[in-house]
């Protein structure tokens, strides 16, 4: 696959995992398409070519993503234990 | 000993400095009231003694060359303006620097018996030195600008010393009258030293020292402002000040208010130091009064309609020292009219006579009323001959002094403005003027009548002064009696050496002179006359309107209260106040920047709502605005 595509698969994957973020209600979705966008960036750095540099940054988003999912999962099961609900738009304790 | 280091001049300033700072610093709790009067007149003393060394080193001198000076550091220095702390010991500086502290030194002593037991003593007398200081920071001056520094400062201090007793509400009140009404001429005079600074430097002439603007007041001449002429104009301006430091027409109303101080106040205030300002500058600043004979003009007019003015209103006050108060405007108007026809070493003399008989005759003042108690109306005393003997001898001296009566200073002062007025003013001003001698005369004599001759009204006990009130007064007394036949050719000849003292009189000048003596004794005998009893009731109710006219004062008050006064505090009241304060200041800034910024904060929490979708959209639309840019 040439270079081009991959990248095209990349933009494709986010604005796809954009549009999910923003339509979806649900926090543990939401979760999910965030991992899908940071994927998405994840195809653009293999995109880049056969470097170490991309690759190594490749390696280092799978561990990033990783970390990541853990902490919003963690903040999910907190909120859904205050809450009692897993809808965003149930959850309006940032309203100033 | 030309040159710009004249040691002892600086010490003649600074004597009077220390004397404010140790008693003002000091006061009461450290010196108590001996050690405060002594402190306070001894600095004085010093001030003299330094004056009168300078003095003889000046006489010392070849004539032509007479001139000490000192520059004590530079003041301001910016870009290529630069002003210097520089002080001057000229024949003219000379004579004021002694009349200054002379004067001054006799009235301290006098006042360390007037004030006694006063809460305030040691304020008093830092006050008194204080304005000292100022007063001979302003006659020492080399520069226009330091002049303008002792100007303003004899303005504060006379606010200080004429609100003295600042619990009367009424008192407070003269105090910033006087201090307001100068600073309205002080404006007018700030003006004229701009222009006047800003022509000369714009032709490269940077120092502003007096020689300097002596030898470069012609490049004036090139300039116009409005279709006047630029000497006209500044010397104009400068002269509105002199008539708000001067006490002349249309500003002299601050003066009669200002008898509200303690009496020794008004004596060195209003005799020998702040009013004689005005005239002063005129004399200092005369090289540029040459280039302007139209400003002169004017000086003459305003200085012959103030003395005659003043003079009318004096007739009919009641209160002694509102009497002197309007002699004094009315005198200082005979030194503008001798300013005016150019006779400025005329003008200094008179100042120099003027500051010994009235202050004499305002210690006479002060020692009655501190006789009989504080009290001020004429019509309540009489008879004081007896009670108070010192006091009667001394302050005959004064009126016979004032009224002009031959021998004496006022005779010899007076005489020779009229003279000169005659030569350089015409007719007619000269006949105001004999008219205001012996208007002069006629109060005076008045004063002295009800004060002191006939039987007594009052009922209160009157006892004599002091010593330490009755000897300054006897000093003045001396030098009102023979300090005119004493300074009359010396001063004249030491101010301009080129003076030649003429022997015996012209014809035409004797015959003004038995004219001018003629009014003054016209003047004595009428007052005689008129103050007794039955003609001076006749004469009130014969012209009850005049004399109401007369004793209110014209009315100028006011005038001035409907004209210039209610529609300033209207002003000031709805757009200064109303507008600008209120509206703009406290409404649109102070409380608009609060009101603002809780509308934005408002504004923007309507961006807070809390749906977590919202954000995740806007934070979309910010990415894709930001690639957008990128891209």
């Amino acid at each position: 696959m040439s270079a081009y595509t991959l990248a095209g698969i990349s933009f494709l994957l986010f604005a796809l995992a954009a549009a999910g973020f923003l339509t979806c209600g649900s926090l543990v979705r939401m979760l999910m398409f965030l991992e899908l966008m940071l994927n998405a960036a994840n195809v653009a750095l293999v995109a880049l070519g056969p470097q170490p540099a991309s690759q190594a940054y490749a390696v280092m988003l799978f561990a990033i993503a990783a970390a990541e999912a853990g902490v919003g999962l963690a903040l999910i099961i907190t909120l859904a234990s205050t809450f009692r609900t897993l809808e965003a738009a149930n959850i309006k304790e940032l309203k100033g | 000993m030309e040159g710009n280091y004249y040691p002892l001049l600086k010490w003649i300033l600074l004597a009077p400095l220390a004397g404010f700072l140790l008693n003002g610093l000091l006061g009461k709790k450290f010196l108590g009231e001996r050690a405060g009067g002594l402190i306070g007149s001894l600095a004085i003393l010093v001030s003299f003694i330094f004056a009168a060394l300078s003095f003889s080193d000046l006489l010392n001198l070849p004539a032509e060359n007479r001139l000490l000076r000192d520059t004590l550091f530079n003041w301001i220095s910016a870009g290529t303006f630069s002003v210097d702390a520089a002080f001057r010991f000229d024949p003219l500086a000379a004579v004021m620097a002694l009349i200054v502290t002379g004067v001054s030194f006799l009235i301290h002593v006098y006042s360390t018996g007037y004030m006694k037991g006063d809460a305030g003593y040691n304020r008093y007398f830092a006050y008194l030195n204080l304005f000292v200081f100022f007063m001979l920071a302003l006659v020492l001056a080399d520069n226009p600008l330091v002049m303008f520094v002792g100007w303003e400062g004899v303005g504060l201090c006379s606010y200080l010393l004429i609100g003295f007793w600042y619990e009367d509400p009424e008192k407070a009140t003269a105090g910033k009258k006087a201090f307001i009404t100068n600073r309205v001429g002080d404006a007018g005079f700030l003006i004229g030293l701009m222009i006047l600074s800003g022509i000369l430097a714009a032709n490269g002439v940077i120092a502003m020292d007096f020689e300097t603007l002596r030898a470069n007041a012609h490049l004036l001449g090139a300039y116009n402002f409005l279709g006047i002429a630029a000497p006209t104009l500044v010397c104009l301006l400068l002269f509105f000040g002199a008539t708000g430091k001067s006490a002349q027409f249309p500003l002299y109303v601050w003066l009669p208010d200002a008898m509200a101080g303690p009496t020794p106040v008004s004596a060195l205030i209003h005799a020998a130091t702040m009013v004689t300002a005005g005239v002063y500058m005129l004399a200092r600043l005369s090289f540029l009064y040459e280039l302007a004979p139209r400003a002169l003009e004017v000086v003459l007019l305003v200085g012959c309609f103030t003395a005659f003015f003043a003079a009318v209103i004096g007739l009919a006050q009641r209160d002694i020292k509102k009497v002197l108060a309007y002699s004094t405007v009315s005198q200082l108007g005979y030194m503008f009219m001798a300013a005016g026809a150019g006779a400025y070493a005329a003008s200094v003399f008179h100042l120099a006579t003027h500051a010994f008989f009235k202050a004499l005759l305002f210690l006479g003042a002060g020692s009655v009323i501190h006789g009989m108690s504080g009290e001020q109306d004429l019509l309540k005393m009489g008879g004081l001959k007896k009670e108070m003997p010192f006091t009667f001898l001394l302050v005959a001296a004064g009126w016979l002094a004032i009224a002009g009566v031959p021998g004496l200073s006022g005779f010899y002062s007076k005489d020779l403005i009229l003279e000169k007025v005659f030569e350089h003013g015409g007719a007619f001003v000269w006949g105001v003027g004999v008219l205001t001698a012996a208007l002069t005369a006629f109060y005076t004599t008045r004063l002295f009548v009800l004060a002191f001759l006939r039987s007594k009204r009052g009922t209160g006990h009157a006892h004599e002064s002091p010593l330490s009130m009755t000897l300054p007064m006897t000093a003045l007394a001396l030098l009102a009696v023979g300090g005119g036949l004493f300074l009359k050719d010396r001063l004249f000849v030491f101010l301009d050496p080129s003076f030649v003292p003429s022997h015996g009189h012209t014809p035409e000048a004797l015959r003004l002179m038995v004219i001018s003596v003629a009014a003054g004794f016209t003047g004595i005998i009428t007052a005689f006359l008129l103050t007794l009893p039955g003609p001076a009731a006749a004469l009130k109710a014969a012209l009850p309107r005049a004399h109401a006219l007369v004793y209110n004062k014209f009315y100028v008050d006011e005038i001035y209260g409907f004209l210039v006064l209610r529609p300033l505090k209207r002003f000031s009241d709805r757009v200064l106040f109303g507008l600008v304060d209120a509206g703009l200041i406290d409404g649109l800034l102070v409380n608009g920047t609060a009101r603002a910024s809780y509308a934005a904060g408002r504004l923007l929490a309507k961006a807070q709502n809390g749906r977590l979708d919202t954000y995740a959209l806007v934070f979309a639309a910010g990415v894709a605005l930001m690639l957008y840019w990128i891209i």
